[in-house]
Protein backbone atom coordinates (compact mmCIF):
# COMPACT_ATOMS: atom_id res chain seq x y z
CA UNK A 1 0.00 0.00 0.00
CA UNK A 2 1.23 3.59 -1.38
CA UNK A 3 -0.01 6.74 -0.22
CA UNK A 4 0.48 9.29 -3.26
CA UNK A 5 1.52 12.87 -3.77
CA UNK A 6 1.09 14.85 -6.77
CA UNK A 7 3.41 18.12 -7.43
CA UNK A 8 4.48 19.78 -10.84
CA UNK A 9 7.24 17.55 -11.42
CA UNK A 10 5.35 14.14 -10.69
CA UNK A 11 4.54 12.00 -8.43
CA UNK A 12 5.57 11.67 -4.62
CA UNK A 13 4.74 7.47 -3.33
CA UNK A 14 5.53 6.88 0.51
CA UNK A 15 5.48 3.10 0.97
CA UNK A 16 3.52 1.74 3.70
CA UNK A 17 6.78 0.06 5.00
CA UNK A 18 8.37 3.84 5.32
CA UNK A 19 5.39 4.98 7.73
CA UNK A 20 5.99 2.18 9.76
CA UNK A 21 9.85 2.26 9.88
CA UNK A 22 9.06 5.69 11.07
CA UNK A 23 6.50 4.38 13.70
CA UNK A 24 8.87 2.20 14.81
CA UNK A 25 11.98 4.73 15.56
CA UNK A 26 10.01 6.94 16.81
CA UNK A 27 7.90 4.28 19.39
CA UNK A 28 11.38 2.65 20.50
CA UNK A 29 12.95 5.96 21.69
CA UNK A 30 10.01 6.30 24.55
CA UNK A 31 11.25 4.99 27.56
CA UNK A 32 9.04 2.19 28.92
CA UNK A 33 9.10 0.56 25.42
CA UNK A 34 11.08 -2.61 25.20
CA UNK A 35 10.02 -2.46 21.25
CA UNK A 36 7.02 -3.38 18.91
CA UNK A 37 5.52 -6.76 19.40
CA UNK A 38 5.30 -8.88 16.29
CA UNK A 39 2.38 -11.25 14.97
CA UNK A 40 2.34 -14.73 13.10
CA UNK A 41 3.26 -13.40 9.91
CA UNK A 42 6.21 -11.32 11.44
CA UNK A 43 7.76 -14.04 13.09
CA UNK A 44 6.72 -16.96 9.98
CA UNK A 45 8.91 -13.59 7.87
CA UNK A 46 11.44 -13.33 10.38
CA UNK A 47 11.88 -17.42 10.64
CA UNK A 48 12.96 -17.07 6.57
CA UNK A 49 15.18 -14.01 6.87
CA UNK A 50 12.56 -11.61 5.75
CA UNK A 51 12.54 -8.48 8.15
CA UNK A 52 9.42 -6.47 7.59
CA UNK A 53 7.86 -4.63 10.46
CA UNK A 54 4.16 -5.56 9.16
CA UNK A 55 3.14 -5.93 12.87
CA UNK A 56 2.16 -2.26 12.02
CA UNK A 57 -0.92 -1.11 10.75
CA UNK A 58 -1.79 1.71 8.89
CA UNK A 59 -5.06 3.21 7.24
CA UNK A 60 -5.94 6.27 5.04
CA UNK A 61 -9.37 7.49 5.14
CA UNK A 62 -11.13 9.49 1.98
CA UNK A 63 -9.30 12.84 3.38
CA UNK A 64 -6.05 10.93 3.29
CA UNK A 65 -5.72 11.25 6.93
CA UNK A 66 -3.72 8.17 8.56
CA UNK A 67 -4.74 5.65 11.67
CA UNK A 68 -1.95 4.04 12.89
CA UNK A 69 -2.20 0.94 14.76
CA UNK A 70 1.41 -0.26 16.95
CA UNK A 71 1.48 -3.13 18.71
CA UNK A 72 3.75 -3.21 21.59
CA UNK A 73 5.69 -4.79 24.74
CA UNK A 74 5.81 -2.86 27.72
CA UNK A 75 8.64 -2.73 30.44
CA UNK A 76 7.79 -3.88 33.48
CA UNK A 77 7.04 -1.39 36.06
CA UNK A 78 6.17 1.50 33.88
CA UNK A 79 2.64 3.30 33.84
CA UNK A 80 1.11 2.04 30.88
CA UNK A 81 -1.54 4.70 30.02
CA UNK A 82 1.35 7.33 30.55
CA UNK A 83 3.43 5.15 27.85
CA UNK A 84 0.80 4.66 25.94
CA UNK A 85 0.29 8.45 25.71
CA UNK A 86 3.80 9.08 25.30
CA UNK A 87 3.66 6.66 22.52
CA UNK A 88 0.96 8.45 20.74
CA UNK A 89 2.11 11.62 20.87
CA UNK A 90 5.79 11.31 19.21
CA UNK A 91 4.37 8.83 17.07
CA UNK A 92 2.31 11.40 15.51
CA UNK A 93 4.82 14.14 15.66
CA UNK A 94 6.92 12.05 14.12
CA UNK A 95 4.66 10.73 11.33
CA UNK A 96 3.60 14.56 10.77
CA UNK A 97 7.00 15.61 10.78
CA UNK A 98 8.67 13.10 8.27
CA UNK A 99 5.53 12.63 5.34
CA UNK A 100 3.61 15.82 5.79
CA UNK A 101 0.30 13.37 6.25
CA UNK A 102 -2.26 14.46 8.84
CA UNK A 103 -2.26 11.67 11.48
CA UNK A 104 -5.74 11.27 12.54
CA UNK A 105 -5.38 8.60 15.55
CA UNK A 106 -2.59 6.57 16.81
CA UNK A 107 -3.98 3.38 18.12
CA UNK A 108 -1.50 1.35 20.47
CA UNK A 109 -2.03 -2.41 21.40
CA UNK A 110 -0.04 -3.35 24.54
CA UNK A 111 0.83 -6.85 23.61
CA UNK A 112 2.80 -7.77 26.40
CA UNK A 113 4.98 -6.72 29.63
CA UNK A 114 8.82 -7.62 29.52
CA UNK A 115 11.19 -7.01 31.69
CA UNK A 116 14.52 -4.83 30.64
CA UNK A 117 17.07 -7.96 29.74
CA UNK A 118 14.01 -10.14 27.60
CA UNK A 119 14.51 -9.21 23.88
CA UNK A 120 12.38 -8.08 21.36
CA UNK B 1 -28.82 -9.68 10.91
CA UNK B 2 -24.93 -9.76 10.49
CA UNK B 3 -22.83 -11.80 8.04
CA UNK B 4 -21.50 -13.50 11.14
CA UNK B 5 -24.85 -14.53 12.14
CA UNK B 6 -25.72 -15.83 8.36
CA UNK B 7 -22.51 -17.65 7.89
CA UNK B 8 -23.51 -19.59 10.82
CA UNK B 9 -26.92 -20.60 9.99
CA UNK B 10 -25.81 -21.45 6.53
CA UNK B 11 -23.11 -23.96 8.21
CA UNK B 12 -26.24 -25.22 10.56
CA UNK B 13 -28.13 -25.66 7.60
CA UNK B 14 -25.42 -27.65 5.73
CA UNK B 15 -24.35 -29.51 8.90
CA UNK B 16 -28.38 -30.82 9.27
CA UNK B 17 -28.22 -32.36 5.24
CA UNK B 18 -24.99 -33.72 5.77
CA UNK B 19 -26.45 -35.62 8.94
CA UNK B 20 -29.54 -36.15 7.28
CA UNK B 21 -27.68 -37.96 4.30
CA UNK B 22 -25.38 -39.52 7.06
CA UNK B 23 -28.67 -41.06 8.72
CA UNK B 24 -30.72 -42.00 5.54
CA UNK B 25 -27.63 -44.11 4.19
CA UNK B 26 -27.26 -45.79 7.67
CA UNK B 27 -31.00 -46.80 7.90
CA UNK B 28 -30.61 -47.91 4.13
CA UNK B 29 -33.22 -45.35 3.01
CA UNK B 30 -30.77 -44.30 0.16
CA UNK B 31 -29.40 -47.00 -1.79
CA UNK B 32 -25.81 -47.59 -2.46
CA UNK B 33 -26.61 -47.55 -6.08
CA UNK B 34 -28.51 -44.80 -6.16
CA UNK B 35 -25.57 -42.69 -4.51
CA UNK B 36 -22.93 -44.33 -6.63
CA UNK B 37 -25.12 -43.24 -9.99
CA UNK B 38 -25.51 -39.55 -8.66
CA UNK B 39 -21.78 -39.72 -8.30
CA UNK B 40 -20.89 -40.94 -11.48
CA UNK B 41 -23.25 -38.66 -13.26
CA UNK B 42 -21.88 -35.42 -11.32
CA UNK B 43 -17.82 -36.95 -11.88
CA UNK B 44 -18.65 -37.46 -15.99
CA UNK B 45 -20.68 -34.31 -16.31
CA UNK B 46 -18.34 -31.54 -16.79
CA UNK B 47 -20.50 -28.67 -16.27
CA UNK B 48 -21.88 -30.65 -12.81
CA UNK B 49 -18.05 -30.48 -12.14
CA UNK B 50 -17.55 -26.98 -12.55
CA UNK B 51 -20.54 -26.56 -10.35
CA UNK B 52 -18.43 -28.69 -7.92
CA UNK B 53 -15.36 -26.88 -8.07
CA UNK B 54 -17.24 -23.50 -7.19
CA UNK B 55 -18.52 -24.71 -4.36
CA UNK B 56 -16.32 -26.21 -3.40
CA UNK B 57 -14.38 -22.95 -3.43
CA UNK B 58 -17.08 -21.10 -1.73
CA UNK B 59 -16.92 -23.41 0.86
CA UNK B 60 -13.42 -22.99 1.44
CA UNK B 61 -13.87 -19.12 1.67
CA UNK B 62 -16.77 -19.26 3.85
CA UNK B 63 -14.98 -21.22 6.13
CA UNK B 64 -11.98 -19.00 5.74
CA UNK B 65 -14.10 -15.61 6.53
CA UNK B 66 -15.84 -17.59 9.69
CA UNK B 67 -12.59 -18.69 11.09
CA UNK B 68 -11.22 -14.82 10.50
CA UNK B 69 -14.52 -13.24 11.65
CA UNK B 70 -14.20 -15.64 15.05
CA UNK B 71 -10.14 -14.78 15.69
CA UNK B 72 -11.05 -10.84 15.34
CA UNK B 73 -14.18 -11.14 18.15
CA UNK B 74 -12.29 -13.40 20.14
CA UNK B 75 -9.61 -10.71 20.02
CA UNK B 76 -11.94 -7.87 20.72
CA UNK B 77 -13.38 -9.58 24.11
CA UNK B 78 -9.69 -10.27 25.33
CA UNK B 79 -8.64 -6.96 25.65
CA UNK B 80 -9.13 -3.85 27.89
CA UNK B 81 -9.39 -0.50 26.07
CA UNK B 82 -9.81 3.32 26.82
CA UNK B 83 -9.46 6.51 24.83
CA UNK B 84 -6.85 9.00 24.47
CA UNK B 85 -7.56 12.11 22.63
CA UNK B 86 -4.79 11.40 20.29
CA UNK B 87 -6.26 7.75 19.45
CA UNK B 88 -7.51 4.58 21.41
CA UNK B 89 -5.05 2.07 23.72
CA UNK B 90 -5.45 -1.21 23.99
CA UNK B 91 -4.46 -3.62 26.83
CA UNK B 92 -4.36 -7.65 25.93
CA UNK B 93 -5.06 -9.85 28.83
CA UNK B 94 -2.04 -11.57 27.94
CA UNK B 95 -0.58 -7.82 28.86
CA UNK B 96 -2.20 -8.37 32.20
CA UNK B 97 -1.25 -11.96 32.83
CA UNK B 98 2.62 -11.39 32.32
CA UNK B 99 2.50 -8.57 34.83
CA UNK B 100 1.17 -10.89 37.65
CA UNK B 101 3.90 -13.46 36.59
CA UNK B 102 6.36 -10.62 36.66
CA UNK B 103 5.05 -9.82 40.28
CA UNK B 104 5.00 -13.63 41.12
CA UNK B 105 9.09 -13.83 39.95
CA UNK B 106 9.41 -10.79 42.67
CA UNK B 107 8.25 -12.48 45.64
CA UNK B 108 10.46 -15.17 47.31
CA UNK B 109 7.56 -17.27 48.62
CA UNK B 110 6.34 -18.08 45.16
CA UNK B 111 7.53 -20.74 43.78
CA UNK B 112 5.38 -20.72 40.63
CA UNK B 113 2.26 -18.73 39.47
CA UNK B 114 0.00 -19.12 36.68
CA UNK B 115 -2.24 -16.25 36.14
CA UNK B 116 -6.07 -16.14 33.90
CA UNK B 117 -7.26 -13.02 33.43
CA UNK B 118 -11.13 -12.31 32.07
CA UNK B 119 -12.60 -9.61 31.71
CA UNK B 120 -16.13 -8.55 31.17
CA UNK B 121 -18.48 -5.62 31.26
CA UNK B 122 -20.76 -7.32 33.88
CA UNK B 123 -18.23 -8.45 36.63
CA UNK B 124 -15.09 -5.66 35.81
CA UNK B 125 -11.90 -7.92 35.20
CA UNK B 126 -11.60 -11.21 36.92
CA UNK B 127 -8.06 -12.77 37.99
CA UNK B 128 -7.54 -16.20 38.93
CA UNK B 129 -4.15 -17.32 40.21
CA UNK B 130 -2.75 -20.81 40.84
CA UNK B 131 0.28 -20.74 43.04
CA UNK B 132 2.96 -23.03 44.20
CA UNK B 133 4.24 -21.71 47.43
CA UNK B 134 7.60 -22.79 49.48
CA UNK B 135 6.93 -24.80 52.66
CA UNK B 136 7.59 -21.59 55.56
CA UNK B 137 5.11 -19.37 54.31
CA UNK B 138 1.98 -18.44 56.02
CA UNK B 139 -0.70 -19.19 53.44
CA UNK B 140 -3.71 -16.75 55.07
CA UNK B 141 -1.67 -13.83 55.82
CA UNK B 142 0.66 -14.70 52.06
CA UNK B 143 -2.53 -14.92 49.79
CA UNK B 144 -4.09 -11.70 51.75
CA UNK B 145 -1.32 -9.56 50.95
CA UNK B 146 -0.79 -11.00 47.23
CA UNK B 147 -4.31 -10.01 46.39
CA UNK B 148 -4.13 -6.75 47.90
CA UNK B 149 -0.24 -6.18 45.35
CA UNK B 150 -1.99 -7.54 42.45
CA UNK B 151 -5.16 -5.66 42.43
CA UNK B 152 -3.16 -2.16 43.41
CA UNK B 153 -0.64 -2.81 41.13
CA UNK B 154 -2.74 -3.76 37.73
CA UNK B 155 -4.46 -0.04 39.18
CA UNK B 156 -1.51 1.48 39.11
CA UNK B 157 0.24 0.23 36.00
CA UNK B 158 -2.65 -0.18 33.68
CA UNK B 159 -4.76 2.99 35.32
CA UNK B 160 -8.06 0.56 35.43
CA UNK B 161 -10.89 2.31 37.53
CA UNK B 162 -13.04 -1.08 37.14
CA UNK B 163 -13.70 -3.68 40.12
CA UNK B 164 -10.94 -6.46 40.08
CA UNK B 165 -11.53 -9.48 41.84
CA UNK B 166 -8.08 -11.60 42.71
CA UNK B 167 -9.05 -15.23 43.45
CA UNK B 168 -5.98 -17.29 44.57
CA UNK B 169 -5.62 -21.21 44.12
CA UNK B 170 -3.02 -22.76 46.10
CA UNK B 171 -2.47 -25.70 44.22
CA UNK B 172 0.77 -26.75 45.88
CA UNK B 173 3.53 -26.53 49.24
CA UNK B 174 7.14 -26.89 47.90
CA UNK B 175 8.91 -28.62 51.13
CA UNK B 176 12.30 -28.11 52.20
CA UNK B 177 12.82 -31.68 52.45
CA UNK B 178 11.39 -32.08 48.52
CA UNK B 179 13.71 -28.92 47.55
CA UNK B 180 16.96 -30.97 48.78
CA UNK B 181 16.19 -34.11 47.71
CA UNK B 182 15.37 -32.90 43.63
CA UNK B 183 19.04 -31.13 44.44
CA UNK B 184 20.74 -34.41 45.15
CA UNK B 185 18.84 -36.19 42.43
CA UNK B 186 20.24 -33.21 39.96
CA UNK B 187 23.94 -34.08 41.06
CA UNK B 188 25.34 -36.69 38.56
CA UNK B 189 26.87 -39.69 40.95
CA UNK B 190 30.87 -39.65 40.24
CA UNK B 191 31.40 -42.52 37.98
CA UNK B 192 33.35 -45.63 40.01
CA UNK B 193 36.94 -45.71 39.05
CA UNK B 194 37.02 -49.94 37.99
CA UNK B 195 40.65 -51.41 38.37
CA UNK B 196 40.67 -54.57 36.29
CA UNK B 197 43.96 -56.08 37.17
CA UNK B 198 45.16 -53.96 40.66
CA UNK B 199 48.48 -54.87 41.50
CA UNK B 200 49.17 -56.78 44.56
Amino acid sequence: MNRYTKTELGEIKIHHNVFASIATEATKQVMGVVGISGNIKTYFLELLGIKNSNSIKIKFDKNNDATITIPIVVKYGYNIPEVASKVQEVVKLSLENSTNVAIKEVNVKIQEIAKDHEQY
Amino acid sequence: MKIYDIIIIFYIIVSALLGAVILSFSFNILEINDLLFRISTVYSSPNARIVLTASGIFFILISLLLAQITSAKREREKTIAFNNPSGQVTITLFAVEDLIRKIGQELPQVKELKPNVIATKKRGIQVNIRLVLRSETNIPEFTAQLQEIVKNRIQEIFGIDEQIIVRIHVAKIITQVEKTKKKIEAVPEEPEVKIPYPRI
